[in-house]
């Protein structure tokens, strides 16, 4: 029997194709990286991933897990053909569970759907990237993302309680419990979150929920020099304020935005610092209060505190398809997704701007920057005429300078976004001697290497 | 499709369009929203060979436009899903549908293929256009929702509108499914020019954006727009009902007519917004030739739209045909604006 044939034993032929024009809609994400299954496969139960994953296994075959595949670097994009595995079928919450504070949910669930569902409860689950309203909650634990709230409430590991993994094997194990912590064993809950699917396959997660804030409150300040800003980021942080949000967004970006979105009609300027402060009513006041006088020492001008609901959301909205919407200053050019998610330290981030900066005018392309500043992780983009080889060569020059750059001063190639396959050959570089440990634990779980191949820096 | 490659590479591929896109969220595939059209338009540009998957996937696109007005690059993934319809048909490959859609109008200038003529709701004498505006019935309401037609015609006739000496289908079926419509384009102009007619006044969606995109020389208006404006005219009661109302795709995404139709509505009954409207209005699933090309997602689609719908109204009013009918036939009580109007004049 074919592969094919022994697939439409465990998932009925809707939830099969084979079509080529059909695979090629599986072939990127939203990353410029590319490469076409053989076979895309719909699952509606952990039972049929398994089966799946068995299939795999016995024909030696890659096997890649998707969500939305809304990653910016290649992650879900199956280099070496073999079956992708589109997880949105999966997409339901299991459990609310507000007295132990958690929730059970499939990973094909997007993730403003569970924080639409939480807000009447009160709750929320913080981790909260830019992709929200089309992000699945399966992509975002495999790439152990964040967003823009992580300054506060840090990332997607701290919120993970437990999860099912299909292993390479098709056995399905559980990595955690409904415990708020535990010292059993080794952690493979933290094992899991960020391995890309390259290790097992995410069929359900056991998530903490956090009580909403009272208030929020947010500041808006704007700067005529991009690395005066930056230095207000540290400054804020050296005061004891813990801000929910910390956004930078350099001149480019706010253009973008505002073409996004006319209504908001932010001050042309060299960068603008958005800071939202949460928490009790009486010291979200004062902290927005302490904020907005900690930029205008270092330089702001227009220092505005928001309070309006709406005014907020729209700003947050706009601010969230900043990376998209750039596309739209110049219609002969498309924003690439590529060394746009480097961190560095705190402390670093006015020199990572500079360097930004004098990368840009060597190579002569413009490279907005915009990103979650209180977290010191930076996202710049660039956008190229994609039809132009040229362009492509230039792009990917300036791309290598900014992880190089970021790694020189201690940072990450990756702050949220995932490794993929668009910065594995970054992992000897900042990983050193870790990645053969790395490699030793991919070859002891799946020795024949079908779980999503050639991805976070491994072969 | 070369030509659209500016076009197509404006997607950035962020996936915005995935959780709006009507026919994904009832299908979740990739290749079944905007983004994965994108996908097949850029490599039906680059040499893809079509496939039994392409051509269904371009034309299960409803046109609602959601992924147009959503998306932050900027994009038109309904321009390119469009063009490439057209350049699949121009390889050969349109569907049974498709022809059958283009046999019937060929055949009898309507997208419904029925053989008999198209004014017999016509019931009392016909005016013919010496208003200079002139009422374009369509072809659902000439032949399906004669009343519809019927109590149009009896608000605007009070205002001297006429009607054309032959109207036929005004092209938008074909338009949207990728095939010719410039004949019946051609042969509607005529009509109009000689009618002496300024300005159309259609009480349909479809046929109103096929005449703001398509045709030349003539004002359009909606039947909502024209009302609107001459409410106090219209000698209106107050009725003792409760209505919402579904935004057709093609009147408030596509032309942004939100508040002509619900100030005619607020004038006669008490008006509830529905959970989602105005520029977040889900679609009825009906648009593109989907209903007809693949009626069971359309109606998965409507039903979708039931979630919608406020709790204790008598009717969902809408001001489209298509919309009417697709939405009728999930249970739900539809009213045509023309109706509600009417039942509201002394």
């Amino acid at each position: 029997m074919d592969i094919l044939a022994k697939i439409q034993n465990i998932v009925p032929p809707s939830r099969i194709s084979i079509d080529p024009a059909e695979l090629y809609c599986y072939s990127s994400d939203a990353s410029y990286i590319k490469g076409t299954p053989d076979y895309v496969v719909m699952p509606s139960t952990t039972a049929e991933v398994s089966e799946i994953v068995k299939i795999a296994q016995k024909h030696r075959i890659p096997i890649v897990a998707r969500g939305a595949g809304t990653g910016l670097a290649g992650g879900a994009v199956p280099l070496c053909g073999g079956i992708v595995l589109d997880m949105s079928r999966m997409n339901r919450i299991l459990d609310i569970d507000i007295r132990n504070l958690q929730v059970l949910v499939e990973p094909g669930l997007i993730h403003a759907d569970l924080n639409r569902t939480l807000e009447p409860h009160g709750f929320f689950f913080p981790p909260d990237p830019g992709s929200s309203e089309m992000c699945t909650l399966g992509g975002l634990i495999a790439n152990r993302g964040s967003g823009m709230r992580s300054v506060k409430y840090g990332t997607v590991t701290d919120y993970v309680l437990d999860l099912e993994v299909v292993m390479p094997d098709g056995a399905v194990i559980r990595t955690g419990g409904m415990v708020m912590k535990s010292a059993s064993g080794y952690d493979l809950t933290a094992l899991m979150v960020g391995s890309e699917g390259t290790l097992g396959i995410i069929t359900g997660a056991r998530l903490k929920i956090h009580p909403l804030p009272e208030t929020q409150a947010a500041v808006m300040a704007h700067f005529n020099e991009l690395e005066a800003a930056g230095r207000t980021v540290s400054a804020i942080m050296e005061k004891g304020i813990v801000p929910s949000a910390c956004e930078l967004m350099d001149s480019t970006t706010i253009k973008a935005v505002n073409s996004y979105d006319a209504n908001l009609n932010i001050p042309d300027c060299e960068a603008m610092l958005l800071i939202e402060v949460d928490g009790a009513l009486c010291s979200v006041e004062s902290d927005a209060a302490r904020v907005a006088e900690c930029c205008r020492e270092l330089g702001a001008f227009d220092v505005t505190i928001a309070y309006s609901e709406p005014e907020m959301k729209e700003l947050w909205a706009a601010r969230r398809l900043a990376g998209a919407a750039v596309t739209r200053l110049n219609p002969g050019k498309t924003r690439v997704y590529i060394g746009e998610d480097i961190a560095v330290p705190l402390s670093a981030i006015p020199e990572m701007l500079i360097e930004i900066r004098n990368i840009s005018d060597r190579h002569g392309l413009n490279i907005m920057t915009y990103g979650h500043a209180g977290d010191g992780n930076l996202h710049t983009g660039m956008a190229i005429d994609t039809l132009d080889d040229e362009q492509w060569e230039v792009l990917e020059k300036t791309a290598d300078d900014i992880h190089r750059a970021a790694l020189r001063l201690n940072g990450t190639v990756s702050g949220e976004h995932g490794i993929g396959s668009a910065r594995g050959i970054y992992m000897n570089l900042e990983h050193g001697c870790a990645m053969e440990v790395m490699s030793s634990i991919k070859q002891a779980l799946d020795p024949h290497n079908i779980m999503n191949p050639m991805k976070v820096g491994l072969e | 499709m070369r030509e659209y490659l500016p076009e197509i590479v404006k997607c950035v591929r962020c996936g915005r369009c995935r959780t709006v896109c009507p026919v994904q969220q009832v299908q979740s595939w990739e290749f079944a929203g905007a983004r994965g059209r994108m996908q097949m338009a850029m490599g039906l540009a680059s040499g893809l060979e079509p496939s039994a998957g392409m051509i269904k996937n371009i034309l299960t696109c409803t046109t609602c436009q959601r992924c147009v007005t959503e998306c932050p690059s900027g994009a038109d993934p309904q321009q390119v899903t469009r063009a490439a319809r057209h350049k699949l048909v121009a390889l050969g490959h349109a569907t049974p549908h498709q022809l059958e859609m283009q046999e019937r109008i060929r055949n009898t200038g309507n997208s419904l293929g029925d053989e008999s003529a198209r004014t017999t709701w016509i019931t009392g004498p016909r005016v013919l256009g010496e208003s200079g505006y002139v009422y374009f019935a369509g072809c659902l309401a000439s032949y399906r929702y004669q009343s519809t037609a019927t109590a149009t015609y009896r608000i605007l006739e009070k205002f001297g509108v006429g009607l054309l000496e032959d109207e036929q289908c005004c092209g938008s079926p074909l338009f949207r499914m990728g095939l010719d419509a410039s004949e019946l384009i051609e042969h509607n102009s005529r009509q109009f020019r000689e009618a002496g007619a300024h300005t159309i006044i259609v009480g349909c969606a479809g046929c109103y954006s096929m005449f703001r995109e398509r045709y030349n020389g003539f004002d359009v208006l909606h039947l909502s727009e024209f009302l609107a404006d001459r409410l106090d005219e219209l000698s209106l009661s107050h009725i003792d009902i409760s209505v919402t109302y579904h935004d057709p795709c093609h009147l408030g995404r596509t032309y942004g007519i939100y508040d002509a139709p619900r100030k005619v509505i607020e004038k006669v009954c008490t008006f509830v917004e529905m959970k989602a409207s105005k520029e977040n209005a889900s679609c009825c699933g009906g648009g593109g030739g989907v209903r007809m090309g693949y009626p069971a997602l359309s109606g998965s689609i409507a039903e979708e739209l039931k979630n919608n719908i406020p709790d204790g109204i008598d009717y969902v009013v809408t001001s489209c045909p298509l919309c009417f009918r697709n939405l009728s036939d999930t249970g739900v009580k539809v009213l045509d604006l023309a109706e509600l109007v009417l039942m509201a004049m002394k």
